[in-house]
């Protein structure tokens, strides 16, 4: 929930372990102790979405957790997330949006070994959209008090043995029945492709049949929908960008349309009543689904850059349940 | 803990080389799935080392995924 910087800092002073969200100035605020957070100023409240640069979201990490450990992990050691994940628990992270961080957590978390054994769940850190270009985002450690751009915040969480953690994730997107997609570079950026077995030009493709932009691009991961969203169509380079990495060699195709965005966002969260320890959102579906000001989503959270389920996800909602 | 077929079994080469399909209902599984058929795909001589860091997976998971995999035997 929204809390002021002073609400927040007493929650820490009693050493309630916390994930927080919030402009970067208000983090700086915080004081040191049990938290790691990362900026954004948009979220998704029990009042509705909103967009707050003096307020910070807090998640207070449920009694569940009997002990966190909180660091940095720098972009040249990915492979310190699975290996020091804990033997029964969950690890928390926030990475700052376009940071080398970032892009090598998106493109290397697939080939981790061992990073599907234990939860991995967090965040792409953002900045106001007015800000995008002359702001950075930032990951917090609030142990130390260090703000990072180019590291991630890790919070491994040790929980009961009598609990599981489990990530749950809401995904609007099924693939659709047109073409199917095959790149042969992993990136965040592509041109040559294999559109239905023959090669081409995605940036022509994208450009001849103005694809919808809210229709992102789905793999087919062993049943898993996994969306890669569209940034934009740069005619400068020849290129379409994306929020997250295409994968190389995977198949794609562009999502089945939505009859209607908000609906279907709202539906989708309706039909899991779950209470989640944390969840955030993508800012595309605050934006997409025009959540603005709207009562009515259950599950809230900071409107990220992108999420973590493992992985890097865009237009996805994830959550952790703690079940006994 | 329930015992999930031994890593000389045939699932564990029918699955990693896509032969056999099928979407567990635990997310996890099915992303560390998906990672053993692409790399093992795109470097077949990586194929032994998917199989068993696939089995590692799994025997981590095994009371909640071992009714699936039997399924697929």
């Amino acid at each position: 929930m929204l809390r002021t910087v002073d609400e927040t800092n007493r929650l820490i002073a009693q050493g309630r372990r916390l994930h927080v969200a919030g402009d970067a100035a208000a983090l700086g605020k915080l004081a040191r102790g049990d938290w790691i957070g990362g900026t954004i100023p948009y979220f998704l409240t029990a009042e509705g979405g909103c967009v707050d640069r003096e307020r910070v979201f807090v998640t207070e990490l449920p009694a569940e957790v009997a002990a966190v450990d909180i660091g940095f992990v720098a972009p040249d050691r990915l492979a310190d997330i699975p290996d020091g994940a804990p033997d029964h628990g969950f690890s928390l992270i926030v990475l700052p949006a376009m940071s080398d961080a970032h892009a090598k957590y998106a493109i290397g978390a697939h080939d981790l070994p061992g990073l599907f054994e234990t939860p991995v769940i967090g965040w792409v850190a953002g900045v106001h959209l007015d800000d995008l270009g002359h702001a950075q985002a930032m990951a917090f450690n609030g142990r130390t008090g260090e703000a990072a751009t180019d590291r991630i915040a890790v919070l491994r969480a040790h929980v009961a043995d009598q609990v599981t953690p489990r990530i749950g994730i809401i995904n609007l997107f099924q693939q659709g029945d047109g073409d199917r997609f095959v790149f042969p570079e992993t990136g965040f950026a592509a041109d040559d492709c294999r559109i239905n077995g023959q090669r081409a030009s995605f940036h022509e493709y994208a450009k001849a049949r103005e694809i919808d932009p809210r229709r992102p691009l789905v793999a087919d991961l062993s049943g898993e929908m996994i969306n890669v969203s569209f940034q934009a169509i740069d005619d400068a380079a020849r290129l379409v960008r994306f929020y997250a990495p295409v994968l190389a060699g995977v198949e794609y195709r562009q999502a089945a349309p939505l009859d209607d965005y908000r609906d279907a966002l709202l539906s989708h969260v309706a039909a899991q009543p779950v209470t989640p320890a944390f969840s955030c959102n993508c800012i595309l579906n605050y934006l997409y689904a025009d959540l603005a000001g709207d009562k009515a989503l259950s599950i809230t959270g900071p409107a990220t850059f992108g999420e973590i389920a493992y992985v890097l996800l865009n237009q996805t909602l994830v959550y952790l349940e703690l079940a006994r | 803990m329930a015992q999930i077929p031994p890593p000389n079994d045939n699932l564990w080469v029918r699955l990693v080389s896509g032969a056999v399909t099928h979407k567990f209902a635990l997310f996890a599984a099915n992303m560390a799935l998906a990672r053993a058929v692409r790399i093992a795909a795109g470097e077949p001589a990586r194929k032994p080392a998917m199989i068993a860091e696939l089995h590692q997976f799994f025997s981590k998971f095994g009371d909640a995924v071992v009714a699936e995999l039997r399924g697929l035997q």
